[in-house]
């Protein structure tokens, strides 16, 4: 083995290493179900701002979009402004009534006034159907970039960080998936800002030249819209899905329990939007100088998806293929998307875990009081399922973008979660047949556009756009609203009275 | 326990839902419109947002990068908004939930 190859094995070992240490003394803090599912409610804004970018930026992020821009140039570049505005509306309407209200997850909101036992089963359902895509795209980053960069094939990879993550989140809970998305969102934004300034410097602090290079290798239409989205109401469905989708993500909004009150929700937010849209800001130039620097082809040689553009770039940048500080920088970014993918898995998996375990296991089935200890037992349990499950399905979605599979989450959250936590968190004609209309509605329907979709089925789609949200997120909120208006009342004014009064004050919140 | 059946009634907790709204609705319905013109322009407007407005940068390029700078405007108008209804929750704290309120969010 040559000595990058070993340099970036170390690399993979020390970022190992370092989160298993945070994991051992996050597990010797985790006593609690406070502790396991909410992090002891300890973290500060900026802490958990920080946590917050690690949790969003994820594979997707960093090897997917990369990928895209790098691939269909315009269209690659729509995701890179989409996938940040969606914040706004987090910040606005959402996380702090959501830090108020709930206690460990989602449906701690939704069921706050509704008829729990529905509500909760429906609602893990969605937060279930969210992780597992969001799950996959993830291990298909991480088969892909081990796979390149140390050789071991694909599905071994994904065995690897599968078990890495069942260890993270069964030992350390909450507190360790957190401080494991810190350190790795600190590692990301350094790898981001030294691949940036390799860049200025390359093209001479001209971005004009930097496009330039890229027409030049990926033809002259490639910053013009239509590469990878022909079909104006594809493109549009894409826009809609971008910008509500990260309000309905399950895993991102439970970090909002994992600080004390509501002024540290709000300033958390306002944390994570920074990182992120720097961050966005400078993948676009990254996945453009991946195209006007390795070319669109070459990139595409290596993964259809186009999802090692990032590490390729910076191998370029560091001297070449076969040159010592090429395959060096290689490693280093590779080791870093390694981490990225890690964080974001161990977040799903708890979240995920949390889900069956509190929703189901203790509020559904045991209707109530459950020993912290046989709930953890529960939430073990569930983080391996959801983990072999996952790995069996990330083999089987080798190939796909992953920017694009996180696009379907977004779908899922954005039809069947963000129209159930509006409405009840501000509309108080809502009721549980409404949440569990709107909640089925919008999962089942953007699934099954998906399934019959060209994602799926190519060529031969019955429906013909790869984004299903401008179907299904309409319909996830119109069948929450009839749903709602077809039945009766339920007659909850003092619950809708209390979640009003806790939702906006944080008077009693936990 | 706390009478939050009470507290709604009260004037001071209708103004300042009243207040909230009138902001905090209002605004991201517009914002998403105003980034579906984006993806709109993209989709219909290819001619223009292909062509150069610097070198080789174009105005889709700008157009969608001067998002950043709305989001995060719009990100800090909210912080400022944010603090009097902070403070406007204060004073129903004080007025009617001190007794079993020590501070915000501690039971």
């Amino acid at each position: 083995m040559d000595t990058a190859k070993l340099f970036g094995l170390i690399l993979f070992g020390v970022i190992i290493a370092l989160t298993m240490y945070v994991t051992y003394l996050a597990s010797k803090k985790t006593s609690g179900t406070d502790d396991f599912y909410a992090a002891g409610r300890s973290l500060t804004g900026f802490q958990n701002g920080l946590a917050i970018s690690g949790d969003y930026l994820s594979a997707a992020s960093f090897l997917g979009i990369a990928g895209l821009v790098a691939l269909y140039g315009y269209d690659g570049f729509m995701y890179s402004i989409g996938w940040l505005m969606g914040y706004l509306i987090i910040l606005y309407v959402i996380a702090e009534p959501f830090r108020n209200s709930g206690t460990f997850t989602v449906a701690d909101v939704i069921s706050y006034r509704l008829n729990e036992r529905p509500v909760r089963t429906a609602g893990a359902f969605v937060t279930m159907a969210i992780t597992m895509f969001y799950m996959i795209a993830q291990l298909v980053g991480a088969g892909a970039i081990i796979n390149l960069l140390v050789g071991i094939p694909y599905e071994i990879a994904l065995i690897i960080v599968g078990i890495l993550m069942m260890i993270y989140v069964s030992l350390g809970g909450m507190l360790a998936t957190s401080w494991v998305q810190i350190i790795k969102a600190v590692l990301l934004m350094a790898t981001m800002l030294i691949m940036l300034a390799l860049i200025a410097v390359v093209f001479k602090f001209d971005l004009s030249a930097l496009f330039g290079d890229a027409i030049d290798k990926g033809g002259e239409n490639f910053l013009r819209p239509g590469n990878l989205y022909n079909d104006p109401i594809d493109l549009l469905s894409l826009g809609i899905t971008h910008i509500l989708g990260p309000a309905g993500l399950s895993h991102l909004l439970v970090r909002f329990f994992t600080v004390p009150t509501a002024q540290a929700a709000r300033s958390s937010v306002i944390w994570g939007m920074v990182l992120i849209g720097t961050f966005y800001f400078i993948i676009a130039l990254i996945g453009f100088a991946a195209a006007a620097v390795v070319g669109p082809q070459a990139i595409q040689a290596v993964d259809p998806g186009g999802n090692m553009a990032a590490p390729l770039l910076g191998q370029m940048l560091g001297g070449g293929a076969g040159s010592f500080g090429g395959e060096l920088f290689m490693a280093g970014i590779s080791a870093v998307a390694f981490a990225t993918i890690v964080a974001v898995v161990a977040g799903l998996v708890i979240t995920g875990a949390g889900v069956f375990a509190h929703d189901i296991y203790t509020n559904v089935i045991k209707k109530g009081e459950v020993d912290p200890h046989k709930q953890f037992r529960v939430a073990r349990i569930t983080s391996i399922v959801i983990g072999v499950t996952s790995i069996i399905l990330g083999i089987l979605a080798k190939n796909f973008n992953v920017a694009q599979l996180v696009t379907h989450a977004f779908a899922i959250g954005a039809a069947a979660n963000l129209p159930v936590i509006i409405f009840s968190i501000y509309w108080r004609r809502f009721n549980t047949t409404g949440a569990v209309a709107s909640m089925l509605t919008g999962s089942l329907t953007t699934l099954v556009l998906i399934g019959i979709g060209p994602t799926m089925m190519g060529d031969a789609a019955i429906f013909p756009l790869t984004n299903p949200g401008i179907v299904s997120i309409p319909a996830g909120f119109l069948a929450a609203v009839i749903g709602s208006l077809l039945t009766k009342p339920e007659n909850k004014d003092k619950m809708f009275a209390e979640m009003s009064v806790r939702s906006h004050t944080g008077i009693g919140a936990e | 326990m706390v009478d939050y059946e009470m507290i709604e009634r009260t004037p001071e907790f209708q103004e300042l839902k009243r207040k909230k709204y009138r902001f905090i609705f209002p605004i991201p319905i517009v914002f998403v419109l105003y980034y579906l013109l984006f993806i709109y322009m993209s989709a219909y407007a290819k001619d223009f947002m292909s062509s150069f407005a610097v070198g080789n940068i174009t105005y889709g390029y700008l157009f969608g990068v001067s998002y950043y700078i709305v989001v995060w405007i719009l990100a800090g108008l909210y912080v400022w908004k944010a603090r009097e209804y902070d403070r406007l929750v204060q004073d129903i704290i004080d007025k009617y939930a001190s007794e079993t309120l020590t501070k915000e969010g501690d039971v």
